[in-house]
């Protein structure tokens, strides 16, 4: 069955953008250091140069690229300039957003949200048996709110860099109990995947 | 040179207490969840090892807030080993035990280090990580990661500067499938790279 998991690069001090992101900086200040470990150069085309993936890095980029939707926060889909419309493989892309955009969107694959169970089921639909990529702090902490993230893999990258945008940063303080489903280095990143577990 | 080496416990979504610690409350609400692992520290496995290391150290540096919530150890943090309690007011009581108090952090390490010798200097406390973080003198972490998300409370990597430190993984330990699920930890030690 179709699980809908977050795929976050991390640093060890819980960042996932430098300080001051914004559209032209969308990993803020040196923040481009987290997503070193797929991408070693920032100027390159991200969806041409993964080739050089190898061991865990190779098999944690294969099943990024084998999700069949995304559901991204406005926030992180804006940063990232809407990917081009196309993420990847050119799956459907739902972006959970409390209003509408104006104008509409440019890209026929992308549908905005502005509930996040609500993208969660679209996203599980449009995915079949395949899994659905979750992206954007904001996003993740709304689907853990909601009990509709399933699992999160986090790439833990080797770096304190000490100021900027926290992955969990503003959430109930309610205990969500996690599984450790997996654990795998590859060079430069600790890959981390865990289960929420829904029943505790 | 002995190694500092931070030891702490930290949930995945980087809190080492839950929120409002205070003396009465040293690890805040809800967040002795994170020491579940420790149930395990005599049992065979990656968490005895890690434990046994962390005790064996011969010295120890800590905040004052760290020790104050730990109501000071009673003065003995393990075997006796000297306790360097970093504090920017010495207090007027004299030290418990084999505490002593330093109000500098460079020549709080230089005297944990001296008395470590050939061993190694436990770190504690998310205040002491980064006094020493910002002074250089901070050689590895130790952290328990723990499979939870607390959701608020202490953070231990708070207030540093906006510079990269980098790190250089070490070892890393995971507890095998068959215990208790909150009992799971995965032990991660890094190396801090010198500029």
């Amino acid at each position: 069955m179709s699980r809908t998991v977050l795929y976050m690069s991390m640093s060890v001090d819980g960042f996932i953008a430098g300080p001051n992101a914004a559209p032209g900086n969308g990993l803020g200040d040196n923040g481009h250091r987290l997503h070193e470990w797929f991408l070693p150069d920032a100027d390159a085309d991200r969806r041409s140069d993964l080739g050089h993936l190898a061991g865990a890095n190779r098999e944690v980029m294969d099943e990024v690229l084998a999700t069949g939707a995304v559901v991204v926060g406005r926030r992180t889909f804006e940063l990232a300039d809407g990917w081009g419309g196309d993420h990847h493989g050119g799956v459907p892309i739902f972006v959970l957003s409390r209003h509408q955009p104006d104008p509409e969107p440019r890209w026929p694959g992308v549908t905005y949200v502005s509930e996040v169970t609500a993208a969660m089921n679209m996203a599980k639909d449009m995915a079949g048996d395949k899994n659905v990529l979750v992206h954007g702090a904001r996003t993740a902490q709304l689907a853990l709110a909601a009990g509709v993230l399933d699992e999160l893999q986090i790439h833990l990258v080797p770096v304190l860099i000490g100021q900027g945008e926290p992955l969990f940063g503003d959430m109930p303080p309610d205990h969500i109990e996690l599984e450790l489903l997996r654990a795998a280095d590859g060079p430069g990143v600790t890959h981390l995947r865990y289960r929420v577990r829904a029943e505790v | 040179m002995a190694v500092i080496r931070l030891y702490m416990t930290m949930s995945l979504d980087g809190y080492v207490t839950g929120p409002q610690d205070s003396p009465d409350t040293p690890m805040g609400i809800g967040g002795f969840r994170l020491f579940d692992w420790l149930d395990r520290r005599n049992a065979p496995g990656p968490s005895r090892q890690v434990y046994a290391e962390a005790q064996a150290t011969r010295a120890v540096i800590a905040g004052r807030r760290t020790y104050e919530h730990a109501d000071r150890w009673q003065g003995d943090h393990h075997d006796g080993v000297p306790i360097f309690v970093l504090t920017h007011n010495v207090p007027d009581d004299p030290p418990p035990g084999s505490v002593r108090y330093v109000t500098d952090v460079r020549e709080c390490a230089a005297q944990a280090r001296a008395a470590a010798g050939d061993n190694d200097v436990m770190v504690h406390g998310a205040g002491a990580a980064q006094a020493l973080l910002r002074a250089g003198q901070l050689d590895e972490l130790e952290l328990h990661l723990v499979p939870v998300l607390l959701g608020q409370g202490r953070r231990l990597f708070d207030d540093l500067p906006a510079e990269h430190i980098e790190l250089d993984p070490v070892r890393r330990l995971t507890t095998p499938q068959v215990e208790e699920p909150t009992q799971h930890v995965t032990h991660l030690r890094y190396r801090i790279r010198r500029p």
